[in-house]
C-alpha cells in the first residue's frame, strides 16, 4: 500500500505515446525482447495516468468499498463461470451449453473488468481495463444476442411443472406400461406354458404314435407269417415283412420291383395259371375277402413251397390295396402226408386185426359147431343103448346093474345140457346186439306162461310189476328172464307158497329191474363166483343145474352195457337186481333182506 | 308090381345112431320099409343111378347133415334140384341146432328140421312122431310115373 501510495503519489505525464503503435511495431517488426518489455510494462504500469484513487480522493472508506465490493464482485464472477463449467461439464445434456460457455466467458471478463477496477484505483491500467472492458463489451453483447436467439428455443424448453407434470404422467403411463407389461409377461408365460403343454402333449402324441407305428411294424416284421401288400394298379408288392424276404429268397429291394404272379410257378400245381387263378383271388379278395387258399410259390432258388394265402382288401381312399398273408405250409403238408400215410397204416393193421378176429371168430365158430354136432351124437348113443338095455334087458339085469346103467342115462342128460347151455354162453358171445325197444312186460309174461307149463310149477304165484320199456335186443333179453325166472322157480319149489316178484325200481340212472324169489337162497360168502361159468352154489342133489344160467345172464347184461348183482341169505330168497343199459347203475336205497312171506 | 314100396330112405354115417334110429322107429311099426345110406354118395348113387322105377323113390328121406364124403346140405341140394327127386319130403335129423345150419336148409328147400334129442326117450318119441306125420298124416306127392299104389295112401 505504501508502495501503491508512494508511487501513485508521483504526477507527472510519463508517456503520451499510445501503446499501441508500439505494440505493432512490436507485433510487424519483431520487436527486440527490451522493446515487448516496455510494452508490457505500459501496459500493465502505465506512468502517465491517475489511478481511480484520485477521483476518490483517497478517501480510505470509499476506497475500501470500492476495493472491496469490486473484488467480491469479481472474486464471486470468477467462481460462477467454475461452477458455470463445472454443470456443463456435469451435464453434458443441456442444451444450449455453449451459452453457459459464453456467460462463462462473459462473466469471467466482467470479473476481470472488476478485479481490473480494483488495480485500477492505485495503477491506471486503463487501457488494460479498456480493453478488458472492450472484450467484455464484446462477450456481453455477444451473449446478449446469443441469449436473444436462444431465448425463443429456451422458452420451447419444456418448464418444470410441465416437465413434472409430464413425469407424472410419464410415470403414470410407465405404471400402466408395467402393469400392461406385466400381465403380457403373465399372458405371455402363460401362452408360453400353455405352449410348452401342447408341445409336450403334442409330442406325447407323436411318441405314441411312433411307438405304435413301431409296434405295428414289429407286429408285421415278426409275424410268423410273410406279409404282404401289394397294389393292383402296379401288381407289385408295396410293402413286405422279413419274413416275406425270407420266404421268397429275395431282399426287400429286389422284391418291391415285383408282384405276386412274378413269385410263383407259371402253373399252379392243380392246372391253372397263376396268372389267371391270382386273378380270380385278387378279385375275390376285392368282393368281400377269400378264405384261406392254397398256393404254391416258386422262391429265388426255384423251389417250388406250398403255401396258405389269405387275402384282404385294405381301406385306401386312392388305390386298391391287398394284404396278403402268406404261411409255408410245407411242414404241414408233410405232416399231413404223414397222417395220411399213418392213416392207410392204421387202416391197414384195423384190417389185418379184423380179419385176424374174424379168423379167431371162425374157428370158434367151427369150434362150436363141431361141439354142437360130435359131442351130443356119443351123448346120444350111450344115452340110447342104455336105455335099451334098460328096457330090453331089465328083467335080465338085477336092480343094481339097472341102477348104473339109470346114472349112466342121467349123465349123458346132464351133459347134452351142459353142452347146450355151453353152446348158448358162445353164441351170445358172438352175435351182435339187435337193440330194440321192447315191452319186458311182454317178454317176461311169454316165459312165465313157458314155465307155467310144467305141472311142477302151477302153484307159484307171481307178481309183476309195470317194467320201463329199455332198448334192448329182445332175443337175448327172453333169455335173461328165463334163466332167472327158471333159477326162481325151481330154488322156490322146496317152498310151500313159492312166490316170485319181477319189478323194477328207480335207479341213479335208469330203471333197475328185480326178480326176487321167497325160496331157499344162497349163502352170500361163497358168492363171489356166482356168476362164472359151473360155478354152483348148491349140490346136484339138491338141485339139478349146469352153473351156466347166472353166466350166460351175466354175459348178455355185459353185452348190452348193463350189470347184474344179487342179495339173499340161506332160506330167505334171493334178489337178483339187474340195468340194462347203464353199467353204473346202484340202487337209491340198498335192499333189505327179504323175509319170507312163506 | 313092386312089393313093398320104400317108405324112408335113412342117411346117417354112424352106425349107433342109425341103430337107435331103426330101433325107434321098429317099436313105432314104422320100419318095414327102410333103405339106409351110410354117406351122402351111396344115398345119391340109390337115389339116381337106380331110381328108374317110382316104386325105388322113398317116401321119407331122413338126412343128416354130418355126412362124409358128400355132406348133408349137398346131398338136399342134389335131391332138391332133380325134377325127379325134388318132390320128396326130406327131413333133416341131427345132433345140430346150429342157425346157419337151419338157414341154409331151409334155403335149400328141406321140408322140415329136426335137432335128434340126447335123452333116448324123447328121441324116440321125436322119431315116432315124424313118422307118423310124414307117412301117415301127410299126403305125399305122386310120384311122376307112379300110379296109385294102395300102400302109399292111407
Amino acid at each position: 500500500m505504501r508502495r501503491l501510495r508512494s508511487f501513485a503519489g508521483i504526477p507527472g505525464p510519463r508517456w503520451t505515446a499510445c501503446p499501441f503503435q508500439t505494440q505493432r511495431s512490436l507485433l510487424t517488426a519483431g520487436g527486440s525482447k527490451k522493446e515487448r518489455m516496455q510494452f508490457l510494462r505500459h501496459l500493465f504500469l502505465p506512468d502517465n495516468f491517475m489511478p481511480h484513487g484520485y477521483c476518490y480522493l483517497w478517501a480510505p472508506g470509499l476506497i475500501w468499498l470500492h476495493a472491496v465490493s469490486d473484488s467480491a464482485i469479481a472474486l464471486s464472477y470468477m467462481t460462477i463461470p467454475v461452477t458455470l463449467v463445472h454443470f456443463t461439464r456435469k451435464r453434458r445434456d443441456v442444451p444450449f451449453s455453449w451459452i453457459f460457455v459464453c456467460f462463462g466467458v462473459f462473466i469471467v471478463a466482467c470479473g476481470m473488468t472488476h478485479l481490473l477496477e480494483v488495480y485500477s484505483i492505485w495503477v491506471p491500467a486503463y487501457w488494460l481495463a479498456g480493453g478488458v472492458k472492450a472484450l467484455t463489451a464484446a462477450a456481453s453483447v455477444g451473449t446478449a444476442i446469443l441469449l436473444i436467439r436462444v431465448t425463443p428455443r429456451a422458452l420451447a424448453l419444456p418448464g418444470t411443472t410441465w416437465l413434472l407434470d409430464l413425469n407424472r404422467k410419464l410415470s403414470a403411463e410407465v405404471e400402466q406400461r408395467v402393469r400392461a407389461e406385466n400381465e403380457c409377461r403373465s399372458i405371455s408365460e402363460d401362452l408360453e406354458r400353455r405352449v410348452a403343454e401342447r408341445t409336450a402333449e403334442l409330442e406325447a402324441a407323436n411318441q405314441m404314435l411312433r411307438e405304435s407305428q413301431l409296434r405295428y411294424r414289429a407286429l408285421v416284421e415278426h409275424a410268423p407269417e410273410a406279409i404282404v401288400v401289394f397294389g393292383l394298379e402296379t401288381g407289385a408288392f408295396l410293402d413286405l415283412n422279413t419274413k416275406a424276404e425270407q420266404l421268397f429268397g429275395m431282399s426287400r429291394a429286389e422284391l418291391l420291383r415285383v408282384g405276386p404272379v412274378e413269385v410263383s410257378p407259371p402253373v399252379q400245381p392243380d392246372g391253372r395259371r397263376s396268372s389267371e387263378a391270382a386273378m380270380e383271388q385278387i378279385r375275390l379278395a376285392i368282393e368281400g375277402g377269400t378264405p384261406p387258399f392254397e398256393w404254391t410259390h416258386r422262391n429265388a432258388a426255384g423251389l417250388d413251397i406250398p403255401c396258405e394265402v389269405s387275402f384282404v382288401r385294405l381301406p385306401s381312399s386312392t388305390h386298391t390295396l391287398i394284404r396278403g398273408s402268406v404261411v409255408d405250409i410245407t411242414a404241414r403238408k408233410h405232416a399231413e402226408e404223414q397222417i395220411r400215410t399213418l392213416n392207410a397204416e392204421l387202416e391197414h393193421r384195423v384190417a389185418q386185426r379184423t380179419s385176424e378176429l374174424e379168423t379167431a371168430n371162425r374157428d370158434l365158430e367151427s369150434f362150436t359147431y363141431s361141439v354142437s354136432h360130435d359131442l351130443r351124437a356119443p351123448l346120444r348113443q350111450v344115452n340110447g343103448f342104455s336105455k335099451i338095455l334098460i328096457e330090453d334087458f331089465g328083467p335080465q339085469l338085477s336092480s343094481e346093474a339097472r341102477h348104473h346103467l339109470e346114472r349112466v342115462r342121467s349123465a349123458t342128460v346132464h351133459m347134452g345140457h351142459l353142452v347146450d347151455d355151453l353152446l348158448n354162453l358162445a353164441r351170445i358171445g358172438r352175435r351182435p346186439l339187435a337193440l330194440r325197444r321192447t315191452d319186458l312186460n311182454a317178454l317176461v309174461e311169454e316165459v312165465v306162461e313157458t314155465l307155467q307149463s310144467d305141472p311142477r310149477d302151477r302153484g307159484v304165484e307171481w307178481s309183476i310189476g309195470l317194467l320201463s320199456l329199455v332198448e334192448c335186443d329182445p332175443g337175448l333179453m327172453r333169455q335173461v328172464f328165463a334163466n332167472l325166472l327158471a333159477n326162481a322157480v325151481k330154488f322156490s319149489r322146496p317152498c310151500e307158497h313159492p312166490r316170485i316178484y319181477i319189478g323194477e325200481i328207480p335207479g341213479e340212472f335208469g330203471p333197475i329191474f328185480f326178480v326176487r324169489d321167497n325160496g331157499v337162497g344162497f349163502d352170500l360168502r361163497y358168492a363171489d363166483k356166482l356168476f362164472s361159468v359151473f360155478h354152483r352154489l348148491h349140490r346136484d342133489d339138491e338141485f339139478e343145474g349146469t352153473g351156466v344160467g347166472l353166466a350166460i345172464v351175466h354175459r348178455i347184461l355185459q353185452k348190452h352195457g348193463g350189470a347184474i348183482w344179487a342179495e339173499s341169505s340161506p332160506q330167505k330168497g334171493a334178489a337178483f337186481y339187474f340195468s340194462v343199459n347203464d353199467s353204473r347203475a346202484r340202487p337209491k336205497v340198498p335192499a333189505a333182506s327179504l323175509r319170507g312171506d312163506a | 308090381m313092386i312089393a313093398d314100396p320104400l317108405e324112408i330112405l335113412l342117411v346117417d354115417d354112424s352106425p349107433a345112431d342109425v341103430d337107435l334110429t331103426l330101433y325107434a322107429l321098429r317099436q313105432a311099426s314104422l320100419a318095414s320099409r327102410v333103405q339106409v345110406a351110410r354117406d351122402g354118395e351111396e344115398a345119391l348113387d340109390f337115389l339116381f343111378q337106380r331110381g328108374a322105377g317110382a316104386a325105388q323113390m322113398p317116401q321119407l328121406i331122413l338126412l343128416d347133415l354130418k355126412l362124409p364124403k358128400v355132406d348133408g346140405l349137398s346131398v338136399l341140394r342134389r335131391v332138391k334140384s332133380d325134377p325127379r327127386t325134388q318132390t320128396i319130403p326130406i327131413v333133416i335129423l341131427t345132433s345140430s341146432k346150429e342157425e346157419k345150419d337151419v338157414v341154409k336148409s331151409y334155403q335149400l328147400g328141406v321140408n322140415s328140421y329136426i335137432q335128434k334129442p340126447v335123452e333116448f326117450d324123447k328121441f324116440r318119441e321125436t322119431v315116432r312122431e315124424l313118422g307118423r306125420y310124414w307117412l301117415r298124416f301127410n299126403q305125399s306127392p305122386p310120384w311122376p310115373c307112379a300110379s296109385a299104389s294102395p300102400g302109399h295112401q292111407q
